[in-house]
């Protein structure tokens, strides 16, 4: 695609994103044009606002992570729920809802428990991934993959054996794993601003270098590539994306996994343009799922992870199969 | 070979004859009754036949005596032991509907009758509550127990039609996300009898919905209550906290410290203590005094 083009697309892409904002901050579960001033604003300013904001972060997070993930492993279906992050903060948002009464209150104060528990375990996840980067020398990325999974099965097992015991909780995990905003606001967004910032930065700095790895690893390392170190760094980049994300809105399907296809289909896979507009993407369809999750039923949200399955499949589905594109 | 064999069968065939000695001599009119559900062991205790009660669940912690009963594992389906209930041999097993159906043909080829409880309203409870009776040969106690039980709501009842100013009442369920109850769930029938109709969600059809944050504040509750499922988290049976919660300041509830914590058990156990639950309700929402105990 020609410079002018990606330009062009990506002004139609921002557009969009921006238009969405307006939209999610306008439509709610409560009509802001009929109420009074006063109340019309509070929810405006104080629910709406931090929640949209929140919303396009993760978005982009879970796009950012998916992207740099499916370049690195060259394959098409990794994002954060292969990896095991996604079941890993699961699990501790399982374990901080267990805590006790004490330490929950305590901690409350700065944020919800479970968002802390879920982003120190994926965390835990991460550092686990990138031990296995050190035992695995030279290019056996498969066997990242897969040990991810092992961890994501060994951590969804560990869930349910908690849950199991606690069945009161079932209601409450199985609307964390379809994943919802609801109620998370500026305290959520301050806590994940700073890990998120990080990310963002460590995702540019790999995007420098991720396209010489697409062309096999032999030829990267002969680029002058220190192969072992950047694994380590997209590794660490990638979890760290995805915790950020998971941690506030629990586990949102497909995401992650269809922003970076769509953009590749569009501009290609160069990784610079890919990663950022892929954020953009991931922002805006986000943004549309939290905004019908929301006014779809009201006063009833339906969880967003529902709604992303729910229409990103058809849509990834046509974009999938449509002829168009470079790929 | 040929002795040893024969011998082998013989130890054999007498200790299978012990074994099944043993289970004739069971008297043919003992009851014996396993419960699979914590509500229902209380009933059974509220009526006076705990003695004939012989299994129950990990979750069955209510009454005291009831500990002292063998556990046949988790109130879930999955956890429980099948071969355990049935080597207690019980009359008749006492389980929940959609919860313990799949032992019902197991049972049944071991020639145990399963009831499975479908209580969902508070008139469900009475009968329930009659029907454990006539099973145990404790009707009388249960007959009992369910004018207690109507008494004591009546009172409620009678009192909240005085009130003239009955205060809204939000349930919240859990707060991340926030979850309430909408009007097919018993609770909101709890609700209902103690505060002549005021849960601010009765308007939705789904039991547990995740409702907006928004929606909450703008329908400005008078009262919050929020149920709580150890006893260690409430204090006595007031449990006024000083409740705050970001953007929450103009509540009503929060701006008149009306919110109240109960102790789950007295709501989502369809058994004899839902009456505490609801004289709890009415005393939060429009002051309704009583002397309230577990019984």
């Amino acid at each position: 695609m020609k410079n002018k083009k990606l330009f062009l697309f990506s002004i139609l892409l921002i557009i969009m994103l921006i238009a969405f904002f307006i939209v999610s901050l306008f439509f709610g579960s409560e009509n802001i044009f009929l109420l009074d001033k006063e109340s019309a604003q509070f929810i405006l300013l104080k629910l709406r606002l931090p929640r949209s904001i929140l919303v396009m972060l993760s978005g982009s997070l879970l796009a950012a992570s998916g992207a740099l993930f499916q370049c690195y492993f060259r394959n098409s279906l990794a994002d954060s729920g292969i990896i095991g992050v996604s079941s890993a903060a699961t699990l501790g948002a399982v374990i901080a809802e267990f805590l006790p009464v004490f330490i929950k209150t305590a901690v409350g104060k700065i944020v919800t428990p479970s968002v802390i528990g879920a982003f120190l375990f994926s965390l835990l996840c991460a550092y686990f991934i990138t031990q296995f980067s050190k035992l695995n020398r030279g290019d056996k990325s498969v066997s990242i993959l897969l040990g991810g999974a092992a961890l994501g099965a060994l951590f969804s097992a560990l869930t349910s054996i908690i849950i199991l015991m606690h069945d009161r909780e079932l209601h409450k995990i199985y609307i964390w794993n379809l994943g919802s905003f609801s109620g998370k606001g500026w305290s959520e967004l301050v806590f994940i601003l700073l890990p998120s910032v990080i990310a963002f930065f460590l995702v540019f700095k790999c995007s420098r270098k991720i396209d010489l790895i697409s062309a096999g690893v032999q030829s990267a390392q002969a680029m002058g590539l220190n192969v072992q170190s950047f694994q380590k760094l997209v590794l660490c980049t990638g979890c760290l994306c995805a915790s950020c994300a998971v941690c506030c809105g629990g586990t949102i399907a497909f995401i992650g996994l269809i922003s970076p296809h769509i953009i590749r289909k569009c501009v290609g896979p160069k990784a610079r343009p890919l990663f950022i507009l892929s954020c953009i993407t991931g922002s805006s369809l986000l943004l549309f799922s939290d905004v019908i999750s929301r006014t779809a039923a009201r006063p009833q949200e339906i969880p967003i992870g529902i709604i992303t399955s729910l229409i990103g499949s058809p849509f990834f589905l046509w974009i999938l199969f449509s002829k168009k594109g470079t790929d | 070979m040929k002795k040893l064999c024969l011998s082998v069968l013989i130890i054999f065939v007498l200790f299978f004859n012990a074994c099944t000695k043993k289970n004739s001599d069971l008297k043919t009119d003992e009851i014996r009754i396993v419960s699979l559900s914590p509500s229902i062991t209380e009933t059974v205790f509220a009526i006076g036949a705990g003695e004939l009660l012989y299994g129950r669940t990990d979750f069955c912690n209510y009454p005291e005596e009831a500990l002292q009963i063998e556990s046949v594992g988790g109130f879930d389906g999955k956890t429980l032991s099948l071969e355990k209930i049935i080597a207690l041999k019980p009359t008749i097993v006492l389980g929940v509907y959609a919860m313990h159906d799949f032992m019902e043909n197991a049972l049944k080829a071991s020639g145990i009758p399963l009831y499975l409880s479908r209580v969902n309203t508070i008139e469900d409870v009475y009968n329930e509550i009659l029907y454990v009776g006539q099973i145990s040969g404790y009707l009388q106690g249960a007959q009992e127990l369910v004018s207690q039980m109507k008494e004591k709501i009546t009172k409620v009842q009678s009192y909240t039609e005085k009130k003239s100013a009955v205060k809204k009442v939000y349930w919240e369920v859990d707060s991340s996300p926030y979850i309430s109850v909408g009007n097919k769930t018993y609770i909101n029938e709890r609700i209902n009898i103690a505060t002549g109709g005021q849960n601010i969600f009765s308007d939705l059809n789904s039991e547990y919905p995740v409702v907006s944050e928004e929606t909450i504040i703008a329908r400005n509750p008078d009262v919050i209550i929020m149920p709580v499922y150890t006893k260690e988290e409430m204090t006595g049976f007031d449990n006024n906290i000083h409740f705050q919660r970001k953007n929450w300041e103009n509540v009503l509830a929060v701006k008149n410290d009306s919110v109240y914590r109960i102790f789950s058990d007295y709501i989502s156990r369809t058994g004899p203590r839902i009456v505490l639950g609801i004289e709890l309700i009415a005393r939060f929402a429009t002051g309704y005094e009583c002397t309230l105990d577990e019984e």
